[in-house]
């Protein structure tokens, strides 16, 4: 646990909402959503009041996870079809994707390596979330999205200590969260959760953002930490947006346990990964022009 | 001069002479570049694992070592490369420490040079293992094949 009076830690906790605001519409999903005798027609009424987040929300309902035989076109038919829930989380999908289209020079990562990067993980989150029959896999894509957006913090917030986290990293030894927690007294993935406490999102991903580093740590019955945790070991090992940190990661053993992972598990999870990557259209549609 | 980006199974072949061709992001996954001095051509495979066994009828050949090698040889000669005069370095196949499960980058390392050797050829200089991750580039004109670790300077190989 991060120190209550770690100063670093409060000052960037506290500029999260102006440094990371969520748009209007989003949070007036949010709230609608939490009332499960909301309306269809609200939700869709205040999808389409933004345009470009509506088009968004199309693209993404049309995405072959979702399988649909006919073109999904209004956002009524997409509310109905999907369910508020789904809904709720392609707008903050959509709406991540914007937020993680970015350089972090600080973990030497270029713009395309962190949207690649988180892309990624998010795609292997949900290809572990459907193989374990996860009942939500699609917020499990979400958690796999977000996993590092508090590295986008840290990166516009502590680029002084960040040095020092480097060279404690270079002097070897050491996972690079662990410099980060040694250092600053946390991990970005604390950041991260603080961040999505702020948009209001689920304590499931609060907690999975958490402990993604250390999933051991999360509450026992969360599988999503060690989904999260492994898919993004996995995504970084394959060399996707692979950054300062290199691959020197440690594994959960206790990750490996809850998912029962093998070997050959491994494996064919990096060969599906590589076909969704090849496949899916969201790195066409969602990238803005560099 | 231009950067061709050799991406996640991908292979690439250059005889131009403002091309540097580089392969990014090198985790667990291992690039292979091949130059020959005497034609000016040069090509580099983005392999990322050791075996095609876990997808017996696999689209993409380039991904694995024991099916991606061959081909790419093939493919330089038919490209007028000479195995004679040609200088062949390998950068990436990072490993995780104390995981087994995850050590695919020194498995690559040993199935490319199996590969390599059922045609004779050996590798002449290379940066891998350890946990880093790698950058590769073979520049066209100068003949020279550079290997970097991620925020540490580069080595010609």
């Amino acid at each position: 646990m991060v120190d209550e009076n770690n100063v670093l830690y409060n000052k960037i906790v506290n500029k999260i909402t102006e440094l990371m605001p969520l748009p209007e519409t989003i949070q007036k999903i949010i709230n609608l959503t939490k009332n499960p005798d909301t309306p269809l027609k609200k939700i869709a009424d205040a999808l389409q009041s933004d345009e470009a987040m509506a088009s968004k929300v199309l693209k993404l309902s049309n995405s072959s996870f979702y399988g649909f035989s006919k073109q999904v076109k209004t956002i009524s038919h997409a509310v109905v079809c999907l369910g508020f829930n789904t809904i709720k989380q392609m707008a903050l999908t959509a709406h991540s994707f914007s937020v993680l289209d970015t350089s972090l020079d600080t973990y030497y990562l270029d713009k395309g390596a962190m949207f690649q990067h988180s892309f990624g993980t998010a795609l292997a989150s949900r290809l572990l979330a459907t193989k374990m029959f996860y009942p939500n896999a699609e917020e499990v894509y979400l958690m796999g999205l977000l996993h590092d957006v508090g590295k986008v913090v840290l990166n516009q917030y502590a680029e002084d200590e960040f040095k020092e986290v480097i060279n404690r990293y270079n002097k070897g030894d050491i996972a690079f969260h662990d410099a980060e927690r040694e250092i600053l007294g946390f991990d970005h993935g604390e950041i991260g959760a603080a961040v999505c406490a702020k948009w209001n999102l689920s304590d499931d991903i609060v907690e999975t953002i958490k402990y993604h580093h250390r999933p051991e740590e999360a509450t026992a019955g969360n599988l999503s930490a060690h989904m999260v945790h492994l898919a993004n070991i996995i995504v970084t090992i394959m060399g996707i947006g692979i950054s300062v940190g290199g691959i020197d990661q440690k594994v959960s053993e206790k990750s490996l346990e809850a998912l029962n992972l093998k070997e050959e598990d491994i494996s064919m999870l990096m060969m599906s990964i590589m076909d969704e990557l090849e496949n899916d259209e969201t790195l066409k549609d969602f990238r803005n022009k560099e | 001069m231009a950067n061709v980006r050799v991406k996640l199974a991908e292979m690439k072949f250059s005889n131009k002479l403002d091309d540097v061709l580089v392969a990014h992001g090198l985790g667990s996954c291992v690039a292979l570049a091949i130059y020959d001095s005497t034609t000016r051509i040069g090509g580099i495979i983005h392999v990322v694992m050791p075996s095609s066994d876990i997808q017996s009828q696999s689209d993409h050949p380039v991904r694995f070592a024991d099916t991606g090698i061959p081909l790419f040889l093939k493919y330089f000669m038919q490209q007028g490369g000479n195995f004679a005069s040609c200088k062949i370095c390998l950068s990436g196949g990072a490993s995780v420490a104390a995981n087994s499960m995850f050590d695919i980058g020194s498995q690559n390392v040993t199935a490319i040079k199996k590969e390599l050797s059922k045609f004779n050829l050996s590798v002449s200089a290379e940066d891998t293992g350890g946990s880093n991750g790698r950058t590769l580039s073979v520049d066209i004109k100068e003949g020279i094949i550079k290997s970097k670790i991620f925020g540490s300077s580069e080595k010609v190989l």
